[in-house]
Formats: structure tokens, sequence, C-alpha cells
């Protein structure tokens, strides 16, 4: 297992997807990453949802939309024409918003889904439009052919595994066909015509009256039933992000911190992406405390010396401040050897060390590029 | 507002970014109201069980669990919100389980956006008024605190029953809506805690929570918590002199740790002083190397921080 990234990973891979649960640090590992490729020379697409601001103002994109945005070259005193980076945010209101318009079969559809209430509102609590919009995007900016690399920073998620889960999820949701059937005489008839349905019907939109109020119930079928028309476009749309995901040039990395929970999580991303017949190909494991530990032998001297340079009252706050460092330190350790323990069969194990200060700066961001 | 004047309050809601801590100061908060005398429910929101693992538990469950005096617990999760709801609304349970609990309505479920949280919120608005079962005797509960889900830029769930109230006309969803919103919105009962780390994106996050939460919903700002707060134990003198380093290999560890906790420190005072610029009081919690998932340490950390 390597600690670095391979030497030929961007020949080997030119779709990287980065999971993990929210804080860990995955947006500006995944711009590290992506500097690092066009830093060697591959054309390179980064697809972040949430950038830092301070971070996108120093790459001189703070108002970067759902339009790729190229990075300046002379920030990296490169040439023009010997580094291509560029960044583009996703925007899940507003992709929803295009593929509502893309995929409906006419004007009319297309204005009732927009126009409709609870759509308006709604729309992004969808569970797993999210993820879904972030492959759409995934799947258009793969199929334009127009980068060499792609890094893509998967929406934070409480499972690094819903990223894959969730888009199939919402399209279950929208499709079953119950829910159209049952639903449909709800927006035929006013609250008076329930007995002209069947029987079976009648009984479930009574219920659901009673459970959601007439006119909830109405913009909720109108919504449900439009998409019923765009569904196609959205099934066949995940069979081709499926067909991308399994190429042997995919790969999935997953950011941790370096803290129990990640280590867990680790382990049941790994276990559950088997199930789903893809394989972990890295792990980059943020905020790994740096190990500066003194002998034991030498510690009494060090001490001791120490109280000679600096007097007694600062040697004992320093001394404090060492030992919690080495206690993280310790702890670190044991974690990573931890999760070394239980997944093997991965192409690296970053580890990156706890950072003074936030990443908001060029400078910042090629330090960690030298990490990884 | 001072956390005496947060012990007066019916419902508080704790929320931040992905990993700033939500759950540890929801049990803090528990902690600390349960030690002053209120009967405390604690309400976990999110899809995996955070809390049990504090109390040598595997999970919560959906009936609320004595955890520890005046303390009790609570797991919510959609499908039994939906079904407790609905069994209300159609009043026969047996109607519930033959033509509701089916697959249909799992679906159902999942592709009404908002729907979900809209009844678990609706839940906590029951836990709040919530009468002891002797008739006459008072409220079952002095406060609840609910462990709320991760703040995104999307809508947030606490926006749904104004969302909802303003798309729906009447029916029993307007009137479900109605009443959370006049509990939520009640500056006397319920007030929001947002949480923060002294990084860039969660402080970010927290500065448009709270103007969203002021401006779109109206619910009452609580105190703020700053979590995991690294305060250097160096005056200025000696921080100058840490930083100036030494050439004497033998000490250079001490150094590297002391420079590591003086940046930390810097950048966490920045935080603290730029979050200052908005509210006159942050509530600081310090950091503490040796936290762990059990509420002993935590009981050591509430000593120190509250």
């Amino acid at each position: 297992m390597n600690s670095k990234l391979p030497k030929n990973f961007f020949d080997k891979h030119n779709l990287l997807l980065l999971c993990g649960s929210g804080g860990v640090g995955k947006t500006t590992i995944s711009a590290a990453l992506a500097l690092k490729a066009a830093l060697m020379g591959y054309k390179t697409l980064v697809l972040t949802i949430d950038p830092a601001k301070r971070l996108a103002t120093s790459l001189g994109i703070g108002t970067i939309t759902g339009k790729p945005k190229r990075i300046d070259a002379s920030l990296f005193n490169k040439k023009e024409d010997e580094f291509f980076l560029e960044a583009m945010m996703l925007d899940p209101k507003s992709t929803f918003d295009d593929l509502v318009k893309q995929y409906s079969p006419s004007k009319e559809i297309e204005s009732k889904i927009l126009n409709n209430a609870i759509y308006q509102h709604l729309s992004q609590m969808i569970a797993g439009s999210q993820e879904y919009m972030a492959m759409e995007k995934l799947y258009e900016v793969v199929s334009t052919g127009s980068y060499e690399v792609v890094v893509i920073d998967t929406p934070p998620a409480t499972h690094a595994i819903d990223f894959l889960e969730a888009p199939q999820r919402m399209i279950n949701a929208l499709n079953h066909s119950m829910i159209h059937l049952l639903l449909k005489p709800a927006l035929a008839i006013g609250k008076s015509g329930f007995k002209l349905f069947e029987k079976g019907s009648q009984v479930v939109l009574k219920l659901f009256d009673r459970i959601t109020g007439f006119a909830f119930l109405q913009d909720i079928s109108e919504m449900l039933i439009s998409f019923k028309e765009l569904l196609g476009g959205f099934t066949e749309r995940a069979e081709q992000v499926k067909v991308i995901l399994d190429n042997k040039k995919t790969a999935f990395l997953l950011v941790g911190a370096c803290e129990y929970a990640s280590v867990r999580e680790a382990t049941s991303f790994y276990q559950s992406l088997k199930k789903l017949g893809y394989s972990l190909k890295g792990i980059l494991m943020n905020r790994v405390y740096p190990d500066y530990k003194i002998k034991n032998e030498a510690r009494v001297k060090s001490d001791e010396k120490l109280q000679a340079q600096v007097g007694a009252p600062l040697a004992k706050k320093m001394i404090t401040v060492y030992e919690e460092g080495v206690y993280m330190a310790k702890r670190s350790a044991d974690l990573m050897g931890e999760l070394q323990g239980q997944i093997q069969d991965i192409d690296f194990l970053i580890q990156i060390p706890q950072m003074k200060n936030d990443i908001h700066n060029l400078d910042g961001l090629l330090s960690l590029c030298d990490q990884i | 507002m001072n956390l005496d004047e947060l012990l007066t309050k019916k419902l508080l809601i704790v929320s931040g970014k992905g990993g700033v801590g939500r759950t540890t100061l929801s049990l803090l908060l528990a902690l600390y109201c349960a030690k002053n005398n209120k009967n405390v429910c604690l309400v976990e929101m999110s899809t995996s069980e955070r809390i049990a693992p504090y109390f040598g538990l595997k999970s919560l469950g959906y009936s609320e669990v004595s955890l520890a005096p005046r303390l009790s617990g609570i797991h919510l999760t959609p499908s039994d919100c939906f079904e407790e709801y609905i069994v209300r609304q159609i009043k026969f349970k047996k109607l519930f389980d033959t033509f509701v609990n089916n697959k249909f309505v799992t679906y159902f479920l999942n592709a009404v956006p908002g729907f979900n949280e809209l009844l678990m919120i609706g839940k906590i608005h029951d836990l709040v008024v919530k009468r002891k079962a002797d008739v006459g005797t008072g409220p079952e509960y002095d406060m609840v605190i609910v462990d709320g889900p991760a703040t995104g830029h999307g809508v947030s769930a606490f926006e749904v029953p104004q969302i909802v109230s303003k798309a729906v006309s009447m029916g029993p969803l307007k009137s479900q809506s109605e009443s959370i919103l006049k509990l939520i919105k009640d500056p006397d009962k319920c007030v929001f805690c947002p949480v923060t780390l002294g990084e860039e994106m969660p402080v970010q996050e927290c500065l448009e929570l709270v103007s969203n939460i002021k401006s779109k919903l109206g619910i009452s700002l609580g105190p703020v918590f700053f979590n995991q707060f690294h305060a250097s134990p160096f005056i200025s003198s000696e921080e100058e002199k840490i930083e100036a380093g030494c050439d004497d290999i033998d000490l250079g560890s001490y150094y590297l740790y002391g420079n590591l906790k003086i940046q930390k420190s810097r950048m966490h005072a920045h935080y603290r002083d730029l979050l200052l610029q908005k509210w006159s009081a942050i509530n600081l919690i310090p950091y503490r190397a040796d936290l762990e998932p059990k509420i002993e340490s935590l009981q050591k950390l509430l000593e120190e921080a509250f």
C-alpha cells in the first residue's frame, strides 16, 4: 500500500469520486487533488458542492456558478497552454430545473412542474435529489470528453455510500406505479368526487385526504404524476452513469478525519462499495496529528534542559502542551493502525497531517498538494 | 443569552454544519438542564443513533427511555412518526396496518418532499406539550432538547412547517404546521442554539444559519456555542519565545507542539472575535484531548464548560 498517490495514478484513473461524511475536509482535498493533476499537465475539472469562499476567492473564482470557470495559470507561474484547471459548482436547484426542462415531453408539463407549489419550495428535499443532481452533472462533464481528469466532490452526507445509493432511491420513490395509479384520481376530482372511483382507490384517497388535506394531496399528486413523464429520462441517465462508474478508470476515494467515527465509516464504506461491485482505490486521512515524541530515556534530560533554557513556569506549560501533543499523535497512530488492519487491498492510504491553519490560500493548497 | 435564561425555555434546537459536534452539545445541554432540576427529554433526529452509545445502549428507539436522573431520550425515525401520526388521524390502528403500512406507502413517504421533516417536528411539538399521565400534574417534560439535523445551504428541516403552512390552505397538515409554528416562533418557549468549530466553513455556515433563522423562520436565537475551543496557555511574551524557536535539537519537539498550539489558538481567537462582532456573547466549550464518547467524560467537560 502506498503512502502517496501513485505516480501514474492519473493515467490509470481519469474520474475521481471523493466520498466522506461532512466536516472532514473533502472539498479542500478535492481541490488539492485537482490542482495536482493540473500541475502535472492534465486537463482537469473539479466539480464541487460547497467551496470555501476564501479558497475560491484566492483562486480568482470568487463567484463560481454552475458553469466551469478556468483558473488563471499565472497564479501558479505556468503558461496558459501548460496549465488547464476548471472549477464548477453544483447548484442542485438550478440543475433540477434544467432537468425538468430537458426531459419534459411538452412545454405544458414543464411549466406544470416548475410552477407547482410543492416543487418550488421543496424540490431540494426530495430524498436523494442532491446526489442525483451530482450524478447528472458528472455525466454531463464526463460525456463532453473535454477533460483528461475529473474530480468530483460528492455532497456531504451522513454516510459516504449515500452518493451511490440515493439516486436510485429517488427514482424508485418517484417511479412507484402504485402512487400514480392511486393518486391520479385526486387530480381530477373535487372533494365530493371520491365515489366516482373504484373502492380501493377510494379508501386510500380518503385516507390520504385525512392525513394531508385535500389541497396538499392535489399538489403532491400533480407533481408526482408530472414527474412520471420525466422518469424515462431519469432512469436512462442513471443507467448511463452506472456505465461510467463501472469503468475501470473510475476511482472511488474516501476522505476521513482521523477520529474514531472516520475509521468506522471507512470500514463500512469499503464493505458497502464491495457489495455494490465497486472497489475502493484509496483513503485520504485528514488531520493526522504529527508525532514529535522524544525518546523515553531522553525525556528527563530534555525536560531539565528546557527548564534551564526558558525557566520553570514556561517549561511547565510547554511540557503540558507537549504531552497533549504526544497523546494526540499516539491516538492518530493507533487509529491508522486499526484502519490498516481492516483494509488492505487498496492502492494507497495517505495521511495528511493536522495543519496549523485553515487552507484558504494558494500556498496552503500547494502544500496540501505536496502531501498527497 | 446566558445559560440561566436558557433554563426558562421549553424547546432548544441544536443546529450546525455536519461534524461540528451537535450531539456533544445536545448532551452537554441536556446534562446541564437536568442538573438544574429540569425534567429533560433529549431528541435525536439523525439517521444514525449517536446518543445511545454514550449511555452504553445500542439504540434509543422510539419510546422515551430513561437515561439518567431527570433525563430521557428518544430517537425519531420518519416511519415511526408517520405511523403514530396516521393512526391518530384515522383513529384505527387496524386500518393503518391494512391499508397504509405497506411498501406503497413507504414509497409515497419518500416521494413527498418535506413530509418526513414535518412529521418529525410534529412529534417534537407533541413531546413539548405532553402532559404527565396523572391528570392535572403538569407537563411530562420541562424541556425538550433536539439534536437537530445538519444544516446545509439547502432547505433546513425547520423551514418545512413554514413552507407547508404557506403551500397548503386547509386540512390536517395545515393545522399541524400552524401549531408547530406557533410553538417554534414563540421566543419565550423555543430557541435555536447554533454550534460551530473554529474553522472557516462552519463559521461561515453558522453566520448564514443565524441570519436565515431570524429572517426566514422567525425562530429566536439562543446562545451560540463554539466547540473545541483551544485557548493558548501562554502569555504573549512566552508565545514570542516559542515562535522564535530554538537551535537545540533535543528541545525541538516542545517547540513544534508549542507552535501548533499557538497557531490553533490564534485561529480560534480570530473566529471567536469574528463571531463576537455579531453577538455579544459566545459560549466557548474548551477542547479536551481526552474526550471519549462516554457520559462520565462529558460530565467532566460540563464542569469546565458551563
